[in-house]
C-alpha cells in the first residue's frame, strides 16, 4: 500500500527554530477536529465550474416566467442561491440560458470571495463577472472593503472601482482609508489608483497622483508608516518612510530619519523580483553627520538568481564606511554589536555530478585591525561529487580549489588544492555497514615575496566508519501514539593522518596545517519516533527524543612517553551529550554538554541548554543558557504573551553570568487594532537606552520576499 | 528482546528498494553547500544495507532530489562587553522522493539542524570553525533526511 | 411544442357524468381523465361550463388535479381552464414539475398562448423555484 506520507506541515504556525523538524504533530489536548460540515470553500476557479452545474434556487413573493424572452422575473425580497453564492434583492431577472442576472434594490450578493452590496447589480452567474452600481465590496480573504459609484468585476479576482474608497478597516467610519478617482484591485495582487488621497479617520493626510499597493493579507508585512523615539546614542529620532511601489515586481521604501545626535539619515530599501526567481533587495543608508562628525554610510545587497546557461549568481554583501556604524545604527542584538561585516559574491553552475562555484569574499573586521584580515579574492572550486564506480561497492570523489588569498599587510598568495578520495561501502555479515575512505590532499602554493614562494606538500588521510542500526517498534496501549519505534545506532569511526611537517607552508587556513591524527571516535544515537494516523488517515511521524552520546579516544595521546611522570596522558576526550526532546509541537528542550571525566572540579567543559514552550495562541517562553569553561556563561530569555489582548507583549532579557552584567532588556508592546498596529519598543542595553513608537497599516503588504531591516537583523 | 536489525520491515515510502540520488542544489547565498550536502547524502545512503543506491536514474525506482534552502550564521552569546563569543550556524534542506515510473511524489519534507562554534579575534580561524560546523551540519542533515525517509514503520 | 391548439377535440372519461342543461354544466365525477391535443388532465371531479351552442366557456378540475403536457406535470387542488383567456389557474398548493426542476407557490397562472406563466406567493407560502442549468448542447428550456 503506497500511502503518500502525511506531508509534514508547520504545526499551527509554530516555527520550530531549533533543530528544525517540520513534523505534523497533534496538539496533545486538541480533540479530533470537529467536522465542521461547512461546505469546503474552494478558490474562485473551481467554484465557478461547479456554479455552472449547480442548481439555481429561487424564492420570492412573485415569479414570472416568459418563455419567448427566455427569462424569469422574481419580485418581493427575492433570494437566489446557487451553491455557495446567494443573491438577495427586491427584484431579480434571471435568464437561465445565458445565466445573466439583473438585480435591483437592496442587492446583497454573498459568495466565497466576499460580499457585494449595492443598488443595482448586472452580472453573469457563469463567468461571475458583473457591474455593481453605487455599492461596496467586502473581500473576505484580505478583509478589504471597497466602495464606489461603480464597481465592476472584470476578472476572476479583479475589480475596478470608479470614485472608490478602499481600506482593511471594518466598520462604518474606518480608522484609515484610501480614496481614488479610479481604482483597480486584484485580490492577492495589487491595488492601482489615480489621484488618491490617504485619510486618517476622516482627515486627508496624503495625496499621491498614482498609487499601487500589493494587497496581501499576511500580518507581519504591514506597511510601515512613521515612527519617532529617543535613544541616548541617537538622540531624538523621527523617521518618516515613504513607500513607493514602482511596478508589480519592484517596490522601494525611502526613509528620512532625523537623529538629533547623529544628523540627517537618508535611506532607500529597494526590493525586486525579475522573472520567476531573480529576487533581491538592496539597501543604502547615508547619514550626514552633525557637529563636525563625518558622513557615514552602509550599503547592502542580497540577491539570488539564475543567469542564462544554468549559472546562478548570488550576492550577500554588506559594507559600512566606519567601524562604529553598527554601534550607532544597529537596533537589535547581533546588529549593534556586530564584530565583522562580510561581502560574498558567488557564481556557480551544477552539472549532473559536477559542481563549479566561484566566490569573492571580503570581510571587514569591525573590532580588530583590518590590515591582517585574510580575503579570498577569488576562491574557485570544481568538485566531482561522490559517485559509484560502475556496479562495484567503490565510489570516488574529487575536491579541487584554486584560491587567491589577499590581505593588505602580510603574506599574500595562491593555493591550488586537490583532494581525490576513494571509498567503499561494504557490509559485514549483513549486520554492520563499513565505509572506509582514503584520500590524498595535494597543495601547491605561489606566495608573494615575503612568503615562502613556491611550495608543495601532499599527504594521505584514511578513515573508516563502522555502523549499524537496531530498532524495535512498541505498541503502547495508553499513549496517544499508535506505534513508538526506538532505534539505536552505534557508530565507530577511526581516522588516521600521518604526521608531516608543514611548517614551511604559508598558513592561510586550516587546510595548510593538516595535523596528524590517530583517533577513534565512537557514538550512539537513540531516536524515539511516534506514529499515529493524521486527519486524512495517512500516517504522521514525530520524533519525540533524539539522544546522541559521542566521545573520542586519541591513540597518539595515549602513546606519549610512558616514562615521563609529569606527562598527563589524556587520550579520552570529553563525553558529548546532545539531547533534543519534543513532547509536542509547542515544547522543546535542547541539551548539549561536554563532560570531562578527568577534569578535576569543573567537570563540564561546555553546558548549553535551550528550553521553549509555545501554546500556539501567541503565548510562549524561550530561555537559553550558554556555558563554556573560562569563556562564556550567558543567559538569553524571551517571553511572549497576549494575555492583555489587543496588546501583545514581547520581553527579552540577556545577561552575562560570568561577570554579572546586565547586557540588554528589551520590551516590545504591540497594540493590535483591527486594521492597524501601534508598536512601542523600550530597550536598555550597553551604552544606550532608547524607546521607539511605530505606526503600521495592516493588510498592505510589501513586494519583497527577502525581509529584514537595515543590516538584516537576526 | 525484540530489537531487530534495521532493514527488515522498514523501507522507503512506497516500498521502494532502489534509489538514485540527484545532486542537491544550493538556493542560498553561501557557496559550496550543494557539494557538501550531496556528498554527505551519498555517504549516508550508500552505507545503508537495505537500500540499493544506483548510479543511473533510469535504473532506480525512485529519485531523491532537493536543495539547501536556508543557511544562516548569527551571533549566539556575548561577553560582559556584549561582544559576540559564540555563533550559531543553521541550515535547512528540503527533499523530495519521486517515483520514476509515474512521477508521483512518495515523500516530501524539510529537515533543519544547527551547530554552534566559538568566535575568535582571528577572523580566518573563525571562518575555519564555521566550515567545520557546516561539515557537521551536512552530516547530521543527511542522517535526518535518511531517517525521515526510513520512518515508514 | 408549439402554441396550445384550442380547437383540438377534447375527450373526457370518468366514472359518472351529470349534465344540467339549465345551468349549462356537465360534471364528471370519479377518476376523471381529460385529453386535448398533448394535454392530459386527471382529477377527482371535472365541471365543464359551456355557452349557447355547446361552446365551452371554462373547465374547473378539483380534487388532486394533475395536468400533464409533455415532460411537464402540474399538480394542485383546483385548476380553472378559461378558453377565452387561454389561461389555466392552479391553486391549492400548486406545483409545476419538470424533471428535477419545479416551481411552487400559492397560485400559478399559465398563459397558454403567450408561453408565459406567473407564480404568486401569499402569506402562507412564498414562491419557490429550482432550476438545473441545462448544459448548452441539448438546449431544452425547463420553462417550456
Amino acid at each position: 500500500e503506497t500511502a503518500t506520507k502525511g506531508k509534514p506541515s508547520p504545526v499551527d504556525g509554530v516555527p520550530v527554530a531549533v533543530a528544525e523538524q517540520d513534523a505534523a504533530v497533534p496538539a496533545v489536548a486538541q480533540p479530533k477536529a470537529a467536522n465542521r460540515g461547512k461546505q469546503a470553500v474552494r478558490d474562485g476557479k473551481t467554484s465557478l465550474e461547479e456554479l455552472q452545474r449547480r442548481p439555481v434556487d429561487i424564492a420570492a413573493d412573485r415569479l414570472e416566467q416568459d418563455e419567448q424572452a427566455g427569462w424569469y422575473r422574481a419580485e418581493g425580497n427575492v433570494r437566489v442561491t446557487s451553491g455557495p453564492v446567494s443573491l438577495l434583492s427586491d427584484r431579480v431577472r434571471v435568464n437561465p440560458e445565458t445565466e445573466d442576472v439583473l438585480a435591483e434594490g437592496h442587492v446583497v450578493l454573498e459568495g466565497p470571495e466576499g460580499i457585494l452590496r449595492g443598488d443595482r447589480l448586472a452580472m453573469n452567474l457563469g463567468t461571475g463577472l458583473g457591474r455593481l452600481d453605487g455599492g461596496s465590496v467586502f473581500l473576505r480573504e484580505n478583509n478589504f472593503h471597497i466602495a464606489g459609484d461603480l464597481i465592476e468585476k472584470i476578472g476572476e479576482k479583479t475589480y475596478t472601482v470608479r470614485r472608490g474608497t478602499f481600506t482593511s478597516c471594518d466598520g462604518i467610519d474606518p480608522d484609515w482609508h484610501f480614496s481614488a478617482r479610479d481604482l483597480k484591485v486584484t485580490v492577492d495582487g495589487y491595488a492601482r489608483g489615480r489621484h488618491a488621497f490617504f485619510y486618517l479617520g476622516g482627515l486627508p493626510v496624503l495625496y499621491t497622483p498614482y498609487i499601487l499597493f500589493p494587497v496581501k493579507r499576511e500580518r507581519e508585512t504591514g506597511l510601515l508608516m512613521s515612527s519617532f523615539g529617543y535613544s541616548q546614542r541617537r538622540g531624538t529620532q523621527i523617521s518618516v518612510p515613504f513607500y513607493w511601489a514602482i511596478a508589480r515586481n519592484q517596490d522601494a521604501t525611502f526613509y528620512l530619519d532625523w537623529l538629533s545626535e547623529l544628523g540627517l539619515g537618508k535611506g532607500i530599501e529597494y526590493r525586486y523580483i525579475f522573472g520567476q526567481e531573480n529576487a533581491g533587495e538592496a539597501r543604502y543608508y547615508h547619514v550626514s553627520g552633525t557637529g563636525g562628525a563625518g558622513d557615514r554610510y552602509a550599503v547592502e545587497w542580497d540577491h539570488v538568481g539564475p543567469l542564462p546557461g544554468g549559472w546562478i549568481f548570488t550576492s550577500d554583501s554588506e559594507y559600512v564606511s566606519s567601524r562604529d556604524y553598527w554601534q550607532d545604527f544597529g537596533e537589535v542584538a547581533g546588529e549593534y554589536n556586530k564584530d565583522k561585516v562580510d561581502s560574498t559574491l558567488t557564481l556557480g553552475k551544477g552539472w549532473r555530478r559536477i559542481n563549479l562555484t566561484g566566490q569573492l569574499r571580503y570581510s571587514k573586521d569591525l573590532q580588530g585591525d583590518n590590515d591582517q584580515t585574510l580575503q579570498r579574492l577569488p576562491e574557485v572550486r570544481l568538485d566531482v561529487l561522490r559517485q559509484r564506480i560502475g556496479q562495484t561497492a567503490y565510489s570516488w570523489e574529487l575536491e579541487s580549489s584554486a584560491t587567491y588569498f589577499w590581505r593588505r599587510e602580510g603574506i599574500k598568495g595562491e593555493r591550488l588544492l586537490l583532494r581525490p578520495a576513494l571509498s567503499a561501502d561494504w557490509s559485514l555479515w549483513d549486520v554492520f555497514e563499513i565505509q572506509p575512505t582514503i584520500g590524498y590532499t595535494e597543495r601547491l602554493y605561489w606566495t608573494s615575496n615575503d612568503g615562502p614562494g613556491y611550495e608543495e606538500k601532499g599527504l594521505f588521510d584514511f578513515s573508516t566508519r563502522v555502523s549499524t542500526r537496531i530498532s524495535r517498534v512498541y505498541q503502547p496501549v495508553d499513549m496517544r501514539v499508535e506505534r513508538l519505534r526506538h532505534s539505536i545506532e552505534p557508530d565507530i569511526r577511526y581516522e588516521f593522518v600521518p604526521n608531516r611537517d608543514q611548517s614551511q607552508l604559508p598558513e592561510f587556513d586550516v587546510r595548510d596545517r593538516i595535523d596528524a591524527r590517530n583517533r577513534i571516535s565512537y557514538g550512539l544515537v537513540n531516536r524515539f519516533v511516534g506514529r499515529w494516523s493524521g486527519e486524512d488517515g495517512s500516517p504522521v511521524y514525530h520524533e519525540f527524543l533524539y539522544l546522541r552520546l559521542s566521545q573520542e579516544y586519541d591513540i597518539r595521546e595515549s602513546r606519549r612517553s610512558l616514562l615521563d611522570p609529569t606527562d598527563e596522558k589524556r587520550p579520552f576526550s570529553s563525553l558529548r551529550t546532545e539531547m533534543i526532546l519534543r513532547p509536542n509541537a509547542g515544547t522543546l528542550l535542547d541539551l548539549d554538554f561536554r563532560y570531562d571525566p578527568d577534569a578535576g572540579r569543573q567537570r563540564f567543559s561546555t553546558f548549553n541548554l535551550l528550553g521553549r514552550y509555545r501554546d500556539g495562541r501567541g503565548n510562549g517562553i524561550k530561555a537559553e543558557y550558554r556555558y563554556a569553561r573560562n569563556q562564556v556563561e550567558y543567559v538569553d530569555a524571551t517571553l511572549e504573551f497576549d494575555l492583555f489582548r489587543p496588546v501583545y507583549l514581547d520581553y527579552r532579557h540577556r545577561y552575562d553570568l560570568r561577570d554579572d552584567e546586565e547586557l540588554e532588556k528589551a520590551l516590545d508592546l504591540e497594540y493590535r487594532s483591527q486594521c492597524w498596529s501601534l508598536f512601542l519598543t523600550l530597550r536598555d542595553r550597553e551604552g544606550d537606552r532608547s524607546f521607539m513608537v511605530t505606526f503600521e497599516l495592516a493588510g498592505l503588504g510589501r513586494v519583497g520576499s527577502i525581509g529584514g531591516s537595515l543590516g538584516g537583523g537576526n | 528482546c525484540g530489537y531487530r536489525l534495521a532493514g527488515q520491515g522498514t523501507s522507503l515510502p512506497g516500498g521502494v528498494k532502489s534509489l538514485y540520488i540527484a545532486s542537491f542544489a544550493n538556493k542560498t547565498a553561501e557557496p559550496f553547500l550543494d557539494t557538501a550536502i550531496s556528498n554527505a547524502l551519498s555517504r549516508r545512503f550508500n552505507r545503508s544495507r537495505n537500500l540499493r543506491v544506483v548510479a543511473e536514474e533510469n535504473q532506480a525506482e525512485a529519485v531523491l532530489s532537493g536543495a539547501v534552502v536556508g543557511y544562516s550564521s548569527r551571533p549566539l552569546s556575548y561577553d560582559r562587553q556584549d561582544r559576540v563569543r559564540e555563533y550559531r550556524s543553521k541550515m535547512k534542506v528540503e527533499g523530495r522522493l519521486t517515483s520514476v515510473s509515474d512521477g508521483r511524489i512518495l515523500w516530501q519534507g524539510s529537515v533543519g539542524w544547527q551547530e554552534d562554534y566559538a568566535a575568535s579575534d582571528n577572523l580566518a580561524l573563525q571562518e575555519d570553525r564555521e566550515r567545520a560546523a557546516v561539515e557537521v551540519l551536512v552530516e547530521r542533515l543527511a542522517d535526518e533526511l535518511y531517517y525521515r525517509l526510513m520512518d515508514d514503520f | 411544442a408549439d402554441a396550445f391548439n384550442r380547437d383540438a377535440p377534447l375527450e373526457i372519461t370518468s366514472d359518472r357524468l351529470e349534465a344540467d342543461d339549465v345551468s349549462k354544466t356537465v360534471v364528471f365525477i370519479g377518476h376523471v381523465v381529460g385529453r386535448q391535443d398533448d394535454l392530459t388532465i386527471h382529477a377527482g371531479r371535472l365541471t365543464v361550463h359551456y355557452r349557447q351552442g355547446r361552446q365551452i366557456r371554462t373547465i374547473v378540475a378539483e380534487e388532486d388535479v394533475r395536468i400533464i403536457q409533455g415532460e411537464r406535470v402540474a399538480t394542485g387542488q383546483k385548476a380553472v381552464f378559461d378558453r377565452q383567456e387561454a389561461t389555466i389557474v392552479l391553486t391549492g398548493d400548486p406545483r409545476v414539475n419538470q424533471g428535477k426542476d419545479f416551481v411552487a407557490g400559492e397560485r400559478i397562472t399559465v398563459f397558454l398562448d403567450e408561453k408565459r406563466s406567473l407564480v404568486e406567493g401569499g402569506e402562507k407560502e412564498r414562491v419557490r423555484a429550482l432550476f438545473h442549468p441545462r448544459s448548452k448542447d441539448n438546449g431544452q428550456n425547463p420553462a417550456r
